[in-house]
């Protein structure tokens, strides 16, 4: 699987599992936000990102990448295991998935300034107005730090949707930031 | 260059995917386009305010590998891990023992109250608002505003509040259960904090008792209790309270209608299914706390129990009398309207708060948690809450 992978001994369960526990450390949050974004309940999130790492866990020996792909592939796994739980309970469209608010609110977060805590309510605020798709490109992107190869794996769409969607989700949520 | 070819390539560029030979077309476009030089600018602020957005709290569960055959894995089995803590928790620590709370005769009504509805009209400085309170058990509430801002709606139910008003409507679920969802013309809270100053007002023809309070600096508050049927009942009729802020403000609270154990229809407390965010509260039980009361009091039930980031919380109920628990890192931050005393707690001291709006509550610390214990008893008998269900 990951470069730590080879370091600990590949084929060595030890060294798999090392490894493996290394990559839950370190990217767990991120799969956690993909999986809580299209499911919007945090038991719900929880199973389902153990059910990620479970997949990932299953499917260690096919993967080929390197340790600095390897949250792009975890990702993608959790955006399937939510896709396929979203189905299963057929609430809601695929287009609409990533609908829920993971950002939480810091009006009341003693650690922010009032003038930080405005900025931030104000961005919280404009990402939720952004269509679903752009809003989980921009926050893959920005606070995941997906490549664009990675995102569309992530969202099934084309490089080129992506690099118009983010340009698209950058430009409203200035204009709403200004308004 | 189209604008919105260049944004699309401005916007690859700070991503570190721009193509080979894009670069110089889109250069000369930016020298000369103000438009697309602020919208470079305004990405990259963008970015450095999005990088220090708060994330959700990831869990505080490990995700483990399933680990080789033949070995569980917490998360295989829970319901057989969470049966296996629990059967070592009570082997060794034995199973907790019960107390009597010391209740107070105040307090003590409120073991009689099942359900409770209250019309009643508050004026201040903004005008008059009408609040219709429906009160239907532990951690039921519904609340109905007119005012003269417009209308607004407010329902309770354990681990969840909707809000709906003019700005549009709000769901929150995961909420830690709350002693303080007593609605305020139930609580005995001025019975218990005030000095009873004699005879107050007739008001609506039932004669009532005049209780000082100050708990706040410069603030004052006269409460016009009609004591028979508020004792007897919780709240009855007429209930006024002045609160008076030097000479600039006053707010009056008349309950023009009570009615107490009548029929509240469950509809009353349906919330529409719209988006939630999530505070984070998962019920889990008392054994899994990581401090475990040594006694529990009896005659309460537990209504829930359970963690979230900010800590556990366990909350009982006796009729309308509520009892919190809360053990967290820290304790909770006092009010303007709130008072604080230092007591003796055997070997270790604690902290009382009062507060005009909230049930008043003791907090000390056992190692390094901090525990909180919430409900509408007086001070010695806090006291005696917390040394009995904490063994101090």
């Amino acid at each position: 699987m990951s470069e730590d992978v080879g370091a600990g001994g590949r084929g060595s369960p030890a060294g798999d599992e090392a490894a493996f526990t290394l990559l839950v450390r370190r990217h767990g949050r991120v799969v956690f936000g993909v999986v809580f974004r299209r499911v919007g309940d945090r038991a719900t999130a929880e199973d389902l990102t153990q059910e990620t790492f479970l997949r990932a866990w299953r499917a260690r020996g096919g993967y080929r990448g390197g340790d600095a792909e390897a949250r792009g592939w975890l990702c993608a796994i959790a955006a399937n295991v939510a896709r396929d739980h979203v189905r299963a309970l057929k609430r809601r469209p695929t287009e609409e998935e990533a609908v829920f608010d993971d950002i939480p609110s810091v009006t009341d977060d003693p650690a922010s300034t009032a003038e930080a805590a405005a900025s931030f309510e104000q961005l919280r605020a404009a990402l939720t107005r952004l269509p679903a798709n752009h809003r989980e490109m921009f926050l893959l992107r920005e606070r995941d730090g997906l490549s664009y190869k990675e995102i569309s794996a992530v969202m099934r769409c084309p490089i080129g949707s992506v690099m118009s969607g983010l340009a698209r989700a950058r430009e409203r949520l200035l204009q709403a930031m200004e308004a | 260059m189209e604008h919105r070819e260049a944004r699309q390539l401005l916007s690859a560029r700070m991503d570190g995917e721009l193509g080979d030979g894009q670069g110089p077309a889109l250069e000369e476009h930016v020298r000369g386009c103000d438009d697309c030089r602020a919208f470079a600018d305004g990405a990259a602020r963008l970015r450095a305010l999005t990088q220090e957005l708060p994330r959700i709290e990831e869990p505080a569960r490990a995700w483990a590998p399933p680990g080789r055959a033949g070995r569980w894995s917490f998360r295989v089995a829970p319901a057989l891990a969470a049966a296996t803590v629990v059967a070592l928790l009570v082997t060794v620590l034995g199973p907790p023992g019960t107390f009597a709370p010391p209740v107070a005769a105040a307090a003590e009504r409120l073991t009689t109250i099942r359900t409770l509805f209250v019309d009643r009209v508050i004026t201040d400085q903004a005008g008059t608002t009408r609040e219709k309170i429906w009160f239907r058990a532990a951690g039921f509430l519904r609340i109905e505003r007119t005012q003269p801002s417009g209308r607004s709606v407010e329902i309770d139910r354990p681990g969840e509040r909707f809000v709906q008003d003019a700005s549009g409507s709000q769901l929150q679920t995961g909420l830690p259960p709350r002693a303080d969802i007593l609605p305020e013309p139930l609580s005995p809270t001025i019975q218990l904090l005030g000095v009873p100053r004699g005879p107050g007002p007739t008001i609506d023809g039932i004669p009532t008792v005049r209780y000082e309070l100050d708990l706040d600096r410069g603030v004052t508050r006269t409460a016009y209790v009609a004591t028979s049927t508020y004792v007897a009942l919780g709240v009855d009729r007429s209930l006024v309270l002045q609160k008076v802020t030097g000479n600039a403000s006053t707010i009056t609270k008349r309950v023009t209608s009570v009615r107490i154990n009548g029929p509240i229809a469950a509809s009353l407390f349906a919330i529409p299914s719209i988006r939630a965010s999530d505070a984070g509260f998962r019920a889990r039980p008392l054994s899994s706390f990581s401090l475990r009361p040594a006694s529990l009091p009896a005659g309460f039930s537990l209504v829930a129990s359970g963690s979230s980031p900010d800590g556990d919380t366990a909350l009982f109920a006796r009729g309308a009398l509520p009892l919190e628990v809360d053990i967290a890192a820290s304790p909770r931050s006092a009010g303007p309207t709130s008072r604080s005393s230092e007591v003796s707690l055997g070997k270790t001291t604690g902290t009382i708060v009062d507060d005009l709006y909230a049930l008043p509550r003791i907090s000390f610390a056992i190692g390094d948690k901090t525990v909180t214990i919430v409900g509408p008893f007086d001070h010695a008998g806090l006291i005696d809450v917390a040394r009995k269900m904490f063994a101090l």
